[in-house]
């Protein structure tokens, strides 16, 4: 019973910082409806510079106000300033990765500010001061952490009701032009709203530094765990939000506690990502909005004529360049090419059907372990696609009337939960040797392998490009465009959006078998879901609509590790964001690098530029959501 | 207050402006007296929505300028504009549907020199029901009500001149004519209203001058009686002059 309680205490306590991240992720997302990736990462920076303020010898208290209320504050005010501002109407994929190139900036930042290998330790608040309460020992620590959980959030809640900048937040959320015409001005107020949801990242961070390893990945990830209280309370919704931090909270402490099942060895950690998942299953559903005409210049799909001259000539070069690479390349190309199989893979998902996966790493992953447990023949290969393939249905399945972000967060939960119960669990590889991968058909030599696999990316490509020629292909645009009009016109979503993630995962997984094959090994590491989040950052800033981009994304990304060694360890992900926030900040251009090249050439379809017209035409018909973050009222 | 040498409360000096490559307004010269409604008419497309844009700073004009009692404000911002005392409803229903009713009245105090009790007592005294229904979300209030609820930031905020944009679209007619005369109410108080209409009848009844507006350009301007006869004519006109446009054998 005393365990109980005592487990119960300490999911609650974690529970409290849950909810303090959760409720700041809420605050930008209503504020200006772009949901922070990077919120973890401003809450790890956060711990390390308290860390680093106690180390020059700065007191608790003064490095504690520091950290929270100076340096968190102004990161979100910077963010907001150079990067979200710009963002505008973008679409999903866009605002995803822009936060997401900012979360790799800051790991990246922090990796080379604070030596990864050094092992770190805070002392809690108050040292080792501790109270009992009712047979449970309580440290100050944990004291100041629910004192901060009930404090803050009432003080929000004030705040957003009670002061006229409160109100003009949630007001700027309703109708940002309105709230322009009466005088408040949206640009200060999403300002402010970036700054208060920093600072509690920030605030979450700082109370977690010394109940964990001071470790940015471990931090930026816990942190992320916040994202199911919020997805709990619809994003909007601030008591919600918390609840669902306090129950998130208790329900992995009591995990901790009891689950002793050996072959879920993780099944702990994955908890909140479960959460999250079940999170999004159980929250109603959203209701389909009428979609706006967005003006966004689409790439022209070129004939099948047109692709398969183009295929020849791609395959020619292919050949000549295969046969006079360095020897010492020809390794790296072929990853390259395997990689941009995978990332061939998002263009029908997300540059077609605007569902933003966040797993696709993970459905890569899949397909090459499967093909290394079925051998390299045709049998291989075959399973190498089937079973991704099988298991992106059982995802599509739950996750049907999931859209947009939810949609994102739902593959995020699951790409999470495999990292940890999957690809680590000791009889899918073992983790010392990792798992052999056959060559597929028993192609021998590196050069005969490229041409191999760069003549399956080709077909890939083809199958692609007529699939968006096809009905199919069709639809799927049509779904990305606007489901409602899909629902007016009877078009089903159902066989569309099955059958996209079918196909989209098993062409991940063949990828992920070819470039298994090429390394010959894989770890339990090599398919993490960082990475997953980096390659689509690299197809959406090269242009994730085409295939030229996907191809420019993949190969950029292997030079990147020939980039690292002259610009240090923090190149990586530098280079990456400035070509995200050169992409976002050139014109605006949501086809990515690619696509700004191909309007230079009026490459894409043309569409006049349209007004970009006050919400007013939907508000007629727009459902009242609950009290915006307050959550009083009906 | 005023140089003597005005004539306008708010005056748009060959505006022109667009969305993109394409042009909407072409040389537009208007002037919105000093006290009186002025209404501005013309057909689906006439470019009247886009002219509340450029006046209101929501839109940039991309050339022409924007002058606000003899200052020129043309490139100012929206909030800018609304803090100097330019109150612009724009069309649809001009409140926030998910804050309440008293939250949306404290949204009208940006408003320099207005408090939160200004706004509430002045709103509450005209429009009783609103009292009643302060902490409903303004979105589940009847269509009327919102209205009232918008207009009561014209009224409360006493601004130097106030913009109306299709404030009847979608009201029963008995709700629509109660808001035009309260419209002329506000007008004769001494505030300078343009009114933009779709519908030529009403605005016709209680508007001092009437401008007519078709493909972008001021046609016809005049007291409601001299354009009484020619807003018809200037609607199917305006589609004439543009059949004559296109090359057409001769």
């Amino acid at each position: 019973m005393s365990t109980l309680l005592a487990l119960t205490v300490a999911g609650l306590v974690t529970g409290c910082i849950y909810a303090l991240t959760a409720s700041g992720l809420v605050l930008t997302y209503t504020t200006s409806g772009i949901f922070n990736f990077a919120h973890g990462a401003i809450g790890m920076i956060a711990a390390f510079f308290y860390w680093q303020l106690i180390e020059w010898g700065v007191p608790t208290l003064p490095a504690f106000l520091l950290a929270v209320l100076v340096l968190s504050p102004l990161m979100g005010v910077v963010v907001e300033r150079i990067m979200i501002r710009r963002l505008g109407n973008a679409s999903l994929e866009v605002t995803l990765t822009v936060t997401v190139g900012l979360l790799l900036l800051l790991i990246a930042i922090a990796n080379t500010v604070w030596d990864p290998l050094t092992a770190r330790r805070v002392q809690p608040f108050f040292g080792s001061h501790q109270v009992t309460v009712g047979g449970v020992i309580l440290s100050y620590h944990q004291l100041v952490v629910i004192a901060a959980a009930v404090v803050v959030p009432l003080a929000l809640w004030a705040f957003l009701r009670q002061a006229r900048t409160g109100v003009a937040l949630r007001a700027v959320v309703d109708d940002r032009e309105l709230a322009a015409l009466t005088g408040a001005s949206p640009s200060t107020v999403g300002m402010i709203g970036w700054a208060m949801g920093a600072a509690l990242a920030g605030l979450a961070g700082v109370l977690l530094v010394s109940q964990v390893e001071l470790n940015a990945i471990t931090l930026t990830l816990l942190v992320i765990n916040g994202y199911a209280a919020a997805v709990m309370g619809r994003l909007s919704n601030l008591p919600l939000t918390i609840a669902g931090g306090l129950l998130l909270g208790v329900l992995q402490s009591l995990a901790i506690g009891y689950v002793t099942i050996s072959w879920l060895n993780q099944v702990q950690t994955s908890i909140p990502m479960v959460f999250l998942f079940v999170a999004l299953l159980i929250a109603p559903p959203t209701r389909l909005r009428v979609g706006q005409l967005a003006p966004l210049l689409a790439p022209r799909v070129p004939s099948a004529r047109r692709s398969l001259q183009s295929a020849l000539v791609f395959l020619a070069i292919a050949a000549l360049v295969t046969a006079i690479l360095p020897a010492g390349q020809v390794a790296s190309v072929t990853h390259g090419v395997a990689i941009a199989i995978i990332l061939l893979s998002l263009v029908p998902m997300v540059g077609y059907g605007s569902m933003v996966s966040l797993c696709q790493l993970t459905f890569a992953g899949i397909g090459c372990v499967a093909m290394a447990k079925t051998g390299g023949s045709v049998l291989g290969l075959v399973v190498a696609v089937l079973a991704p393939a099988a298991v992106g249905l059982l995802i599509a399945l739950p996750t049907m009337r999931l859209r947009g972000l939810y949609l994102s967060l739902a593959t995020l939960a699951f790409g999470y939960a495999m990292d940890d119960n999957f690809f680590s669990n000791s009889s899918v590889m073992t983790q010392t040797l990792g798992l052999p991968v056959p060559r597929p058909l028993g192609i021998d030599g590196p050069r005969p392998y490229l041409l191999f696999v760069t003549a399956a990316f080709t077909v890939c490509a083809l199958g692609v490009l007529a699939l968006r020629r096809s009905t199919f292909g069709r639809r799927l645009v049509a779904l990305g465009d606007s489901p409602a009009g899909c629902a007016t016109i009877g078009m089903g979503i159902r066989s569309t959006k099955l059958g996209i993630f079918a196909l989209s995962a098993g062409l991940a997984g063949l990828g992920g078998a070819l470039m298994g094959g090429q390394e010959g090994v894989v770890g339990y590491t090599d398919f993490p879901l960082l990475l997953s989040l980096t390659l689509l950052l690299m197809a959406v800033v090269w242009g994730v609509r085409t295939i030229s981009g996907v191809l420019l994304a993949a190969l950029f990304f292997e030079l990147i590790p020939h980039l690292n060694g002259q610009l240090g360890p923090v190149g990586n992900s530098v280079l990456s964001l400035l070509v995200g926030l050169g992409a976002v900040g050139l014109g605006k251009n949501q086809n990515g690098i690619v696509g700004t090249l191909l309007q230079k050439t009026s490459g894409l379809t043309k569409l006049p530029s349209l007004p970009h017209p006050r919400r007013a035409a939907d508000q007629g018909d727009q459902p009242v959501r609950e009290e915006v973050l307050t959550g009083a009222q009906s | 207050m005023t140089a003597p040498t005005l004539t306008g409360a708010l005056e748009l000096r060959r505006v022109n402006a667009g969305y993109g490559k394409v042009a909407v307004l072409h040389d537009v010269d208007l002037v919105v007296p000093d006290g009186g409604i002025l209404a501005l008419l013309g057909p689906n497309g006439a470019g009247k929505s886009t002219l509340l844009r450029v006046a209101s700073g929501r839109t940039q004009p991309t050339s022409g300028t924007v002058v606000l009692r003899g200052q020129d404000v043309t490139g100012r911002s929206p909030e800018r504009l609304a803090r100097t005392g330019l109150c612009s409803v724009p069309e649809g229903r001009a409140v926030f549907p998910n804050l309440s009713v008293t939250d949306n009245l404290r949204m009208w105090t940006y408003r320099p020199g207005l408090s939160r009790k200004d706004v509430e007592e002045r709103a509450f005294a005209r429009f009783p029901r609103l009292k009643d229904r302060r902490r409903q979300l303004a979105g589940r209030l009847s269509g009327g009500e919102q209205q009232m609820l918008a207009m009561s930031r014209a009224l409360t905020a006493n601004p130097d001149v106030l913009l109306l944009d299709e404030i009847s679209m979608g009201l029963a007619p008995v709700v629509a004519a109660e808001l035009f005369s309260l419209v002329r109410q506000i007008a004769d108080s001494g505030t300078p209203v343009l009114l933009v209409e779709q519908f030529a009848r009403t605005a016709l009844e209680i508007a001092d001058t009437v401008a007519v507006m078709s493909q972008g350009r001021i046609r016809v301007t005049g007291s409601p009686d001299e354009v009484r006869d020619r807003v018809l004519e200037t609607y199917l006109h305006a589609d004439t002059a543009h059949a004559r446009q296109d090359p057409a054998p001769s």
